[in-house]
């Protein structure tokens, strides 16, 4: 373990703060669009913009040619592993009980991605493998990515 | 200086409010998208891009002008985020200016943005880790408390009355009415703002503009690229800009000498002498209604403690000598902070344009200013337009 060393062994005065506010981000117009999607039909859309270019998670204009993004097109619940991790510890630097699997899913056709837990095994897990979201029940989702649990081999 | 000369071509802008739908990003977009459609151009067209958003914690974001690029179109694009707190605004711009002034490109489009109300319960506490942390913030002031020890000096340095201040935001306030993206524009009296609820003497709820989200862009380019794209580009002529201390303690309350270093940079450089005589529409910031008074003064527009006089007898008004903030300014059109600053920039560039429709001010104005102010009451920031 890594061990703090003051330089030298000196009287150090200090005063305690924190910056006292909390946040409510706003799911934006898109995203308003991805999440209620989520959230009341179970599934992924994408926003498509008229050059052609599909977003994932929907996003409100396009990278490529800076138009709106006015349609949204459904893509449903699979996708590609693209890339994977084991991870031990938390942000706290706290180590887990069991370590967390980490994945980053793309979709067919579509720019972009989801980084989600993955319930996969570890003798099956490979990139490149094809991928299902599995989401809360119906009931228990409230528009966020938190409605979707993981995703697992389909 | 072997600079080159820098014009603006377009400008967007959406509506300010206090609460927007739209994440930041999507608010620099449709300010960003704006700007280009105005001047016929694409992204593509632009070469590089600045962004200015005052502090991350307002959003609640860190490496805000990183989260915002996309927004802005600047996905692999030279881009680069600037700060001056509170003066950002029309630092931007001038940023821009430096762009395309050093020969860097022929063009650069500006955005700034401000989503300040995923801040709970109030934007007040991001401001109060700006203060010293061992000297001031344990007496956790907010930024009213600040404000109301400069507007006291000021007042009583001249023996202005609370009705004297008020002035500026019936004025405002009434000016934002013809503004599209205003959020607080109303017609008040002096006696709504003075019998406003008091939040620390002398400042009243109604003497402060709002918290806001919104987002502005304009378009800047290079003389040859400019006379190609329209037959009325607006030119910056000047540019300044001046730090004062962040210990305010230190510093004259009464009179913002960094703002008129600001300006004098700006007016050096653009020519011109007599400041008062010369500028015939401008656009001072004005996040309390003082600050306009104030800043007017900072600004060499009018002698020091004369500004509320010249106010009272309508000088400042739209059809006055000077029409001061004809946009309907912070206090009218709604103050995210570094939008609100491109916000004036923008009223001037349609004002000398002839283009700001029922705000416009009479006389074919010529020459016009633009100015913010911010970080911890420390900061003067100043364009000045020619067309």
């Amino acid at each position: 373990m890594y061990k703090e060393k003051l330089e030298k062994n000196i009287e150090c005065g200090s005063f305690p703060g924190q910056i006292p506010v909390n946040y409510v981000y706003t799911l934006g117009i898109a995203g308003d669009e991805f999440f209620r999607t989520i959230r009341d039909k179970g599934y992924f859309i994408a926003s498509k913009c008229s050059c052609g270019k599909k977003y994932i998670p929907a996003q409100m204009y396009c990278d490529e040619c800076f138009g709106e993004c006015k349609e949204y097109v459904k893509v449903g619940t699979e996708g590609e592993l693209y890339s994977y991790t084991e991870c031990y510890y938390d942000y706290r630097g706290n180590k887990y009980d069991e370590p967390h699997l980490l994945g980053l899913v793309k979709f067919r056709d579509c720019e972009g991605g989801i980084i989600h837990r993955l319930k996969i095994n570890k003798d099956e897990i490979r990139i490149g493998m094809k991928v299902e979201a599995v989401f809360k029940p119906q009931k228990q989702r409230t528009g966020s990515v938190e409605d979707i649990l993981y995703f697992k081999k389909k | 200086m072997g600079m080159r000369k820098v014009a603006i071509v377009g400008a967007g802008i959406t509506k300010f409010v206090r609460r927007a739908q739209e994440t930041g990003p999507e608010l620099a977009y449709q300010a960003s998208k704006m700007a280009l459609d105005s001047c016929g151009l694409k992204l593509k067209d632009i070469e590089m891009i600045t962004l200015g958003t005052a502090p991350d914690a307002f959003d609640g974001v860190h490496m805000k002008g990183e989260y915002l690029l996309g927004g802005a179109g600047g996905n692999k694009k030279p881009y680069i985020r600037n700060f001056v707190g509170g003066g950002t605004g029309v630092f931007a711009p001038i940023h821009g200016w430096m762009h395309v002034a050093s020969g860097m490109c022929d063009l650069c489009m500006v955005v700034c943005e401000e989503k300040m109300s995923s801040c709970h319960p109030h934007p007040q506490g991001a401001f109060l880790t700006i203060f010293d942390h061992t000297t001031e913030q344990p007496i956790k002031p907010t930024l009213i408390w600040i404000f109301a020890l400069e507007m006291k000096r000021y007042m009583e340095t001249y023996g202005l009355k609370p009705e004297d201040v008020a002035r500026v935001a019936v004025k405002n306030k009434k000016n934002a009415l013809d503004h599209p993206s205003a959020q607080v524009a109303e017609e008040l009296t002096v006696e709504d703002i003075v019998n406003s609820e008091v939040l620390a003497d002398p400042v009243h709820r109604l003497d402060i503009s709002p918290a806001s989200d919104g987002a502005a862009a304009v378009i800047l380019a290079s003389e040859h690229v400019a006379k190609r794209l329209t037959d009325k580009p607006v030119w910056i002529e000047g540019v300044g800009w001046n730090l004062d201390t962040a210990y305010w303690a230190t510093k004259d309350l009464y009179y913002p000498r960094y703002v008129e270093k600001a300006a004098r940079m700006a007016y050096d450089m653009a020519g011109i002498k007599e400041p008062h005589k010369e500028i015939q529409v401008a656009e001072p910031y004005d996040p309390f209604d003082y600050k306009e008074l104030h800043h007017m003064e900072g600004l060499l527009l009018c002698e020091r403690g004369e500004a509320a006089r010249l106010t009272a007898e309508g000088y400042t008004a739209r059809d006055g000598n000077l029409p001061i903030c004809p946009s309907g300014g912070a206090l009218g059109v709604g103050n995210p902070i570094a939008a609100t600053g491109l916000m004036k920039v923008i009223e001037i560039f349609l004002q000398l344009r002839g283009e700001a429709g029922k705000r416009q001010v009479p006389g074919n104005p010529r020459v016009g200013l633009a100015q913010a102010w911010g970080d911890l009451m420390q900061v003067g920031t100043v364009i000045v337009l020619k067309r």
